[in-house]
């Protein structure tokens, strides 16, 4: 098991791969779905999103203060026993393959929509797996470093996006606020909660590679507060500049707020540069759940190494994404309406079991002394 | 051995570039398009430009700046595809500047030509929308201009000019046209776009080489539409008031007579509006506030003395009643067309949107032609130009 415990990263990079995998796709999709139900309202959806993601953010570091260095999948196995565990451990597994499954479809989408309409997507997909798992093969130090040195980049380019939309925006299109009552803002407050926050739930696989002398709850719920408020500036800044009908119509409204951008006639058209920014939020998000499946497959099954695994569960990856979003409405219709009872399930419900499990389990020792 | 091969297959890989890319050279680059709707079917035409002669080395041949392709089909798109026909290249529509839908279209409802420009992946959203008034659109993308080569370019550059100097002229794009068909309490309005003097001659090079080209496009009223139906045109006074209310107007002219066939001139520098909403008694109010700068940029008359602080404060009255006038009329028109264009039932939607959600289906044409309109008009005339009391005999 030598190969899973050496790798060491620092806070700093936890807390960062934190803050760009949980604005992961969300920051393509999310502005779409939220102002479906909320209109006007998203950027109240996102606030109220981001309390009930900090709320998750507390659960997932109280667990992960608990696993004493061990990995999410490895200490259920430890702790609750061969069964109970496994089971545990093979749900988990479950949640992360489809969160890759779903990763993977919007990137294909993504790219297929709006940037190269003739590329197969197969081939996209291809290239985006073989650079995922060419990462999972060079290690968590290595991409722990690579986050590192991505995120100024990500946190300029961003700050561009915003600076040069601020002529645009116009406060008039907050109007009304919260006019439509509590309803459609929670009800648009639940997708993002999912896909930002709940899904985050991979962290507890990177556990045991923190060289953390102190808790993790700090970076944990930093990362998250950090992460959701960066979503909540992106799916503000669609409010104010592109309004409510523009934001719900259009699949990608951060792109179209790209697309706007337009200084003095002559910086403009710099949405394929500004594309970078989810490129690289979409990139790690997929990475942190692609490492959660591999690593947690090889130590659920004690396998001595996990390379082994990368190529055919990318091959597998790819053919279940074909496979399971054919098209875009049926991937909507996934992503909307059943993903985030999905995610409440394996993301909430299953953790905070496994936390009281832990709990139990540490007072049976106690008492068994 | 074999990890070097594959890194060099790799490497050749990337090498081969992009899927789908085209170069310049096989792209036909469309700048305008004008849409027609004849017999059932859309007629589409494509300008698209001949780069080689826009470009900077001085071209030799004698062919047009620009090259019209049409296609025809049930669809905007089979249009599209049906002209590869005729064109050596496939359109690329990245560049599109403008789009001109006929008249007939417009009245016809031009929602099923804009939802296919909205689901391109090439188009952007920030071409601009207009209506060619009374005649073909085909007809005004065949156009020899002067100064710029691309008539697409000239009366694009021409629309944004006169936004910003010339009352009645609206520039509306894509998105916007998007937000006001989609949104509630806000119909849309379009500019409109002819070609006047000798249609005729407007599609031989014989048009530029006269000092005045006998065919011109001009930019002619305001056309309002319910719903994505056109159902009139505003004159010229009325557009001044639509662009007024709308908040488009940013400087312009205005003439007040002051003898026999003779007029101060007024040159409006700024103009802000804001619209505010009141409910008395359950019936809608609204109150429109302007405030306008101007300067005096014309006093033929002698007994106009712009020295006095006393005329300057009645130059500001009656300036003011002008602007309320021209209001009024928008007002009346769109009240009559019972279609909401400038944006009243909006601005309730947003201030009071209780009252928004029981009214909003009927009131266009309940609602809206029935609500009390007021102005709250503050003009202030700041400078007279270079010279204080005129001293031409008159």
């Amino acid at each position: 098991m030598k190969e899973y415990t050496n790798a060491k990263m620092s806070v700093r990079q936890f807390t960062i791969l934190i803050i760009l995998a949980s604005i992961g796709d969300s920051i393509l999709i999310l502005p779409t779905i939220t102002a479906a139900s909320a209109k006007q309202d998203a950027w109240l959806s996102m606030v109220l999103a981001l309390l009930l993601g900090m709320a998750a953010g507390g659960l997932f570091a109280a667990i992960a203060n608990r696993l004493r260095g061990e990995s999410l999948i490895s200490a259920a196995q430890q702790r609750l026993g061969i069964w109970a565990g496994s089971t545990v451990s093979i749900l988990f597994i479950i949640e992360f393959f489809m969160c890759g499954l779903t990763l993977m479809s919007e990137m294909g989408q993504f790219m297929t929509t709006q940037l190269m309409p003739e590329t197969p997507v197969n081939a996209i997909l291809l290239f985006f797996l073989s650079v995922i798992i060419i990462a999972y093969r060079y290690g968590v130090e290595a991409f722990a470093r690579m986050s590192e040195l991505l995120f100024p980049v990500f946190m300029s380019l961003l700050a561009v996006l915003v600076v040069f939309l601020m002529p645009q925006a116009e406060i008039e299109n907050l109007q009304p606020i919260a006019a439509g009552g509590l309803g459609p803002i929670m009800r648009g407050a639940f997708p993002p909660f999912a896909a930002g926050f709940m899904e985050m739930v991979v962290l507890l696989m990177l556990v045991p590679h923190v060289a953390a002398k102190t808790k993790l709850t700090r970076p944990i719920i930093s990362g998250f507060a950090i992460g959701g408020f960066l979503l909540l500036v992106i799916v503000a800044l669609c409010v104010l500049v592109l309004g409510p009908n523009l934001m719900e119509t259009k699949y990608y409204p951060t792109f179209v707020l790209a697309q706007k951008i337009s200084i003095g006639n002559f910086l403009e058209r710099l949405e394929a540069i500004l594309a970078f920014l989810w490129v690289i939020t979409v990139f790690f998000k997929m990475l942190l759940v692609y490492y959660s499946l591999t690593s947690g497959i090889a130590q659920l099954l004690r396998l001595k190494e996990s390379r082994m695994l990368t190529i055919p569960l990318g091959m597998l990856l790819l053919v279940f994404t074909i496979a399971g979003t054919p098209n875009i409405a049926v991937y909507n219709e996934i992503i909307v309406r059943d993903y985030p009872w999905f995610d409440l399930s394996f993301c909430i419900a299953l953790p905070a079991l496994f936390l009281v499990a832990l709990h139990l389990t540490r007072k049976r020792k106690v008492k068994g002394g | 051995m074999i990890y070097r091969i594959t890194l060099i297959g790799l490497c050749l890989l990337m090498l081969a570039g992009c899927w789908s890319r085209r170069e310049l050279d096989e792209l036909l680059v469309v700048v305008g398009i004008g849409v027609d709707w004849e017999e059932g079917e859309y007629l589409v035409s494509f300008q698209t430009v001949n780069p080689s002669e826009i470009s900077m080395q001085k071209s030799t041949s004698d062919r047009p700046p620009v090259t019209l392709f049409q296609g025809r089909g049930k669809s905007v798109f089979e249009a599209a595809r049906s002209l590869t026909a005729e064109a050596p290249r496939k359109v690329y529509m990245g560049h599109l500047q403008l789009l001109i839908l006929s008249e007939t279209l417009a009245k016809k409802g031009i929602n099923d030509v804009l939802d296919g420009m909205l689901r391109d992946n090439e188009a952007r959203m920030d071409f601009h929308i207009e209506i060619a008034r009374g005649m073909k659109a085909e007809k005004l993308l065949k156009l020899y201009t002067p100064l710029e080569k691309l008539p697409t370019h000239s009366m694009q550059r021409s629309l944004i000019t006169s936004e910003k100097a010339w009352a009645p002229t609206v520039s509306v794009t894509l998105d916007e046209v998007m937000n006001r068909l989609s949104g509630e309490g806000f119909e849309l309005a379009l500019p409109g776009i002819q070609l006047i003097g000798d249609r005729a001659l407007s599609e031989s090079k014989t048009n530029i080489e006269k000092f005045q080209p006998p065919s011109r496009f001009r930019y002619m009223g305001i056309a309002a539409f319910k719903e994505d139906k056109m159902i009139g045109w505003l004159s010229e006074k009325e557009s001044k008031g639509y662009t007024d209310i709308t908040d488009n107007l940013t400087s312009t002219s205005i003439e007040l007579a002051c003898g026999d066939r003779k007029y101060t001139g007024i040159e409006v520098i700024s103009s802000k509006s804001k619209l505010e909403t009141k409910l008395r008694n359950g019936k809608p109010e609204i109150i429109v506030h302007i405030l306008t700068e101007a300067n005096i940029v014309d006093s033929p008359c002698m007994d106009v003395d712009v020295t006095d602080p006393a005329t300057i404060n009645r130059l500001q009255e009656e300036t003011a009643q002008v602007l309320k006038s021209n209001a009024e009329a928008a007002v009346r028109r769109a009240k009559r067309m019972k279609s909401d264009i400038l944006g009243f039932g909006n601005k309730f939607g947003k201030e009071h949107p209780g009252y928004w959600k029981q009214v909003e289906d009927s009131w266009n044409d309940q609602y809206f032609p029935l609500a009390k309109v007021e102005f709250d008009i503050e003009l202030y005339i700041r400078k007279t130009g270079t010279t204080g009391k005129s001293t031409l005999k008159k």
